[in-house]
């Protein structure tokens, strides 16, 4: 009689169970569809549609544009020019921490964390702070050398790539070292063993098999520049020199739709291409290099006489990509208005009053980022860990397909995630542009798949038996997830969500396109500050502000051991 | 003849936490090889065997003492001579056969040979004798990771030898291998070694590889050599309670206040090494015991007997109906004192 009933209760959890776990992709496949596939597919479905009807109008108007083609060239300078430059700061930083016997590692690596916590467009700002003609540079020679006269066109796209430069070399650095810190130290003396020189290693077995990390970080650098739009639009844009992002930006502010909807269905192609080439690249795990050995990284190349050479070298790298920047924009940030002479009378206290206080100009604009960053990351952060959920323990088609969904935006422009949101949101049933919930919408979209990246770094160590002992024992999906699988990947949730945030409070180009006066950003701040009644010393105000909670948020992170770094 | 001298050789590493501390791996070692011979380093992890090879081939450099090979100074701190690792001519196969996974197994053995300036047509020769000698050469064109964990052990071992070097170093060659496996290529790896009568180093902490394998045996503990000599030697006469211990199972017991009866008698209060194989369960034994564990293992029983306190293991291959709990008699045949 007992055995019965229990028989029946057991029946009855257990189609409850199965009900909500059937339930539950649905009801995610229906989320990730409507907030990333629907604006994406409206977006598309724009670029080929004029006045209502179906048409090639926009492709022919944007192709046959010079500007366009100006913009398409100018985008691949810049990317090229930036990996160039990556690779080699990145690549031989990584080679100079790892395999050589460099003294001070320690150093070199916080001077590179530094560069990763200082925002691109911040550094365009300090770049213009310190290059253009009423420059700091300028004002120096005019004193050290009266008679000559400054030439330099700090304006340029090569000048962007600079910029992107000492912003994204720090990926190289990080993918190449891991790959060389992993790199079986037995293989390398193999070679040595059997009488290669060390030059012949350096080329025949290191170089081959840190290639792979090379071209990924490559294409990440590729990307992420093409998709730039603050450094850009700081110093390229004013000459006239525009890239694609710069391009949209200014069609939209033409009003010019169909040209906006074309460049960025474009965009999203080049990115979308890179990615899954990058994808392939990562996924090649011939070079299986890291295994147990005693041996790992007894040997490092002594630098000997070209010690010094190396030192110089390194200094001279951070005395331009992080304490000059650092220098430049604290200073101006003191400055009562940027420009005025070096005396004790042009220097102030009160922008930072300005902002808080006097004229209130970024209570609200900091309340909105922290908002959008805290309601954005936690919703991506709850979304994401549902989805590799049931990706790491179902595993099924549903759960691929909605993985493929979610992370499709890691691929896309934030600026084109923020022209998509735009054209799908703007109208009825859907009418959000204008409001904050489209900021923060966009916000989840850009978030869900790097949390979604975090999280499954950890959770592929996860025992799948875990979940289907728990199922045995007739514990439902809701326990299951809470109870199980959360805790296990709490540190890798808690460091997406805190990646996401520091994103929200940096980010330019989403909330520079979907904001209104009620919903601006510490971005926007940032970006329009200038044009108002205020200089570059309300913009480096903001900058010191906006890396000063980009460094906290980067130590908490670093200290939470999270894998980027 | 001596081929290889190792004299007075120390080394040390940097102790990990305290910088300032270093730890001798090995202190004023000496050993000696002989040509085309065999010799197996054995211990416990740590002990100083892989260090020893490092060192050999040059990938390390010892804070002290000599290595020379023939007439060849490899290393000697009083003359100064340190010759690099690429100029030694040593064969080294490593623990994970270290191939290098972006290039085929053709690659993998053209490569040493480019480098050491052979022409094409005899690095061609070369490299076909030596996939046909750890049968190979079916493979020639797949990529490391194309191939089990045994046929990498095996290019592994062709890589290494295919440059004809004068010292073939093997650091651990079967660790990562399957028993069957194990015992298959310890065989092949023997006979490969006496076919091109190469003076070969053979490291392992698994002393049933290094029995069957080893012309002689060095047992190493703590950067010291414990003794050595060939298998037999090393298994029947143990110089120490270490290598009596560490070489297959004994028992350990001190013999105190006449443990054993009549045999062992005049021996009292010292240490007494008994291999579980010499004690023989007999009927009319000197000695009683009790038995507490009977595990069989397949071509043998292990009895676990409590003998006046001490616990014994005795090995037999008859059938007894003894059951635990019993009385049993047996005698000691062989022991060793210490």
């Amino acid at each position: 009689m007992n055995i019965n009933r229990f028989s029946t209760k057991v029946k009855n959890e257990n189609q409850q169970g199965v009900n909500l776990t059937n339930s539950l992709p649905i009801v995610l496949l229906v989320i990730v569809s409507i907030f990333i596939l629907y604006p994406i597919i409206i977006l598309v479905i724009s670029s080929f549609s004029r006045y209502g009807h179906f048409s090639l109008e926009n492709y022919k108007i944007t192709f046959a544009s010079s500007t366009t083609f100006k913009a398409f060239i100018n985008t691949l300078k810049m990317a090229l020019i930036t990996l160039t430059g990556t690779w080699i700061a990145g690549g031989f930083l990584a080679f100079v921490r790892h395999k050589t016997d460099f003294k001070y590692k320690k150093t070199l690596d916080n001077f590179v964390f530094l560069s990763f916590t200082i925002p691109a467009y911040i550094l365009s700002i300090s770049w213009i702070e310190v290059l253009t003609r009423g420059g700091y540079l300028n004002r120096i020679l005019k004193v050290v050398f009266p008679t000559i006269t400054y030439r330099f066109n700090a304006y340029t796209i090569f000048a962007s790539a600079i910029i992107l430069i000492l912003h994204l070399y720090p990926l190289v650095y990080y993918g190449v070292g891991n790959a060389l810190k992993l790199l079986n130290g037995d293989i390398e003396q193999a070679a040595r063993v059997c009488g290669i020189a060390r030059f012949q290693i350096l080329i025949r077995v290191i170089l081959p098999l840190v290639m792979p990390s090379f071209i990924s970080t490559g294409l990440l650098v590729i990307s992420r520049s093409m998709a730039n739009f603050g450094v850009p639009a700081q110093v390229s844009l004013p000459t006239g020199n525009e890239v694609l992002t710069t391009r949209i930006f200014s069609s939209m502010s033409d009003l010019n739709l169909g040209v906006v909807a074309v460049l960025s269905v474009i965009l999203i192609l080049i990115a979308v291409a890179i990615f899954l080439i990058s994808e392939k690249f990562t996924q090649k795990k011939y070079y299986n290099v890291n295994a147990d050995n005693k041996n790992i990284n007894v040997s490092v190349i002594k630098l000997g006489k070209w010690k010094q050479a190396i030192n110089i070298a390194v200094i001279i790298f951070f005395v331009f990509s992080v304490i000059i920047p650092f220098i430049t924009i604290i200073i101006s940030s003191f400055f009562k208005r940027w420009g005025l002479p070096f005396s004790k009378e042009s220097f102030t206290i009160s922008n930072y009053v300005r902002l808080f206080s006097q004229e209130n100009l970024l209570t609200q604009p900091l309340f909105n980022s922290l908002i959008y960053g805290i309601v954005g990351a936690t919703i991506a952060s709850l979304i994401a860990s549902l989805i590799v959920y049931l990706y790491v323990y179902r595993n099924n088609k549903a759960s691929k397909w909605l993985m493929n969904i979610a992370q499709l935006p890691i691929a896309v422009p934030n600026m084109i995630l923020a022209v998509a949101a735009m054209f799908a949101w703007i109208n009825e049933p859907f009418k959000l542009y204008g409001t904050s919930s489209i900021i923060v919408i966009t916000y989840i979209v850009l978030f869900i798949p790097i949390c979604i990246k975090q999280m499954l770094g950890s959770s592929e160590n996860l025992d799948k038996e875990l979940d289907k002992a728990a199922i045995t024992m007739n514990i439902n999906i809701y326990i299951r997830y809470t109870k199980l699988f959360l805790p296990q990947i709490k540190d890798s949730l808690l460091s997406g969500f805190l990646i996401c945030f520091l994103i929200s409070l940096k980010e330019i180009p989403i909330s520079l396109l979907l904001y209104t006066s009620t919903t601006k950003t510490l971005g926007v701040m940032m970006f329009t500050v200038q044009s108002n009644s205020y200089g570059l010393e309300m913009t480096s105000t903001i900058s010191v502000i906006v890396i000063f909670f980009s460094f906290i948020g980067h130590i908490v992170l670093k200290n939470l051991g999270s894998k980027g770094y | 003849m001596n081929y290889l001298n190792i004299e007075n050789l120390e080394v040390s590493y940097e102790n990990n936490k305290l910088k300032s501390e270093t730890k001798k791996v090995l202190e004023d070692f000496s050993l000696d090889v002989n040509k085309n011979e065999l010799l197996v380093l054995l211990g416990p992890s740590g002990c100083g065997k892989s260090t020893l090879l490092s060192a050999i081939s040059g990938l390390i450099t010892p804070d002290k003492g000599s290595i020379i090979y023939c007439d060849k100074t490899f290393f000697d701190n009083k003359s100064g001579i340190n010759l690099p690792a690429e100029k030694r001519n040593v064969g080294f196969v490593f623990q994970s056969y270290a191939l290098w996974p972006h290039m085929t197994i053709y690659e993998n053995i053209e490569l040493p040979l480019k480098a050491k300036k052979y022409k094409r047509n005899e690095i061609e020769e070369k490299i076909e004798y030596i996939l046909s000698v750890v049968s190979m050469s079916e493979h020639i064109y797949k990529y490391p990771s194309e191939i089990s964990g045994g046929e990498r052990q095996r290019v592994a071992l062709a890589r290494s030898l295919a440059y004809e070097p004068s010292l073939l170093l093997l650091d651990e060659p079967l660790a990562n291998l399957d028993a069957n496996l194990k015992a298959e290529l310890t065989q092949e790896i023997r006979e490969i070694q006496k076919k091109l009568e190469i003076t070969t180093i053979y490291v392992t902490h698994d002393q049933h590889e290094a029995f069957e394998v080893a012309d002689r045996i060095v047992v190493m503990k703590e950067g010291k050599i414990m003794q050595k000599g060939t298998p037999r030697e090393i298994y029947h006469n143990s110089k120490n309670v270490f290598v009596a211990n560490f070489v297959g199972k004994n028992n350990i017991l001190v013999n105190e206040k006449n443990l054993f009866c009549n045999s062992i008698k005049k021996c009292e209060n010292r240490i007494i090494a008994i291999r579980p194989e010499d004690i023989k369960l007999e009927n009319d034994g000197e000695n009683v015991g009790i038995i507490k564990k009977i595990l069989y293992k397949g071509n043998h029983i292990e009895y676990i007997l409590c003998f006046s306190g001490q616990k014994i293991i005795a090995h037999s291959n008859k059938e007894y109906h003894y059951n635990v709990g019993d009385n049993i008699r047996f005698n000691i045949k062989k022991y060793n004192l210490f």
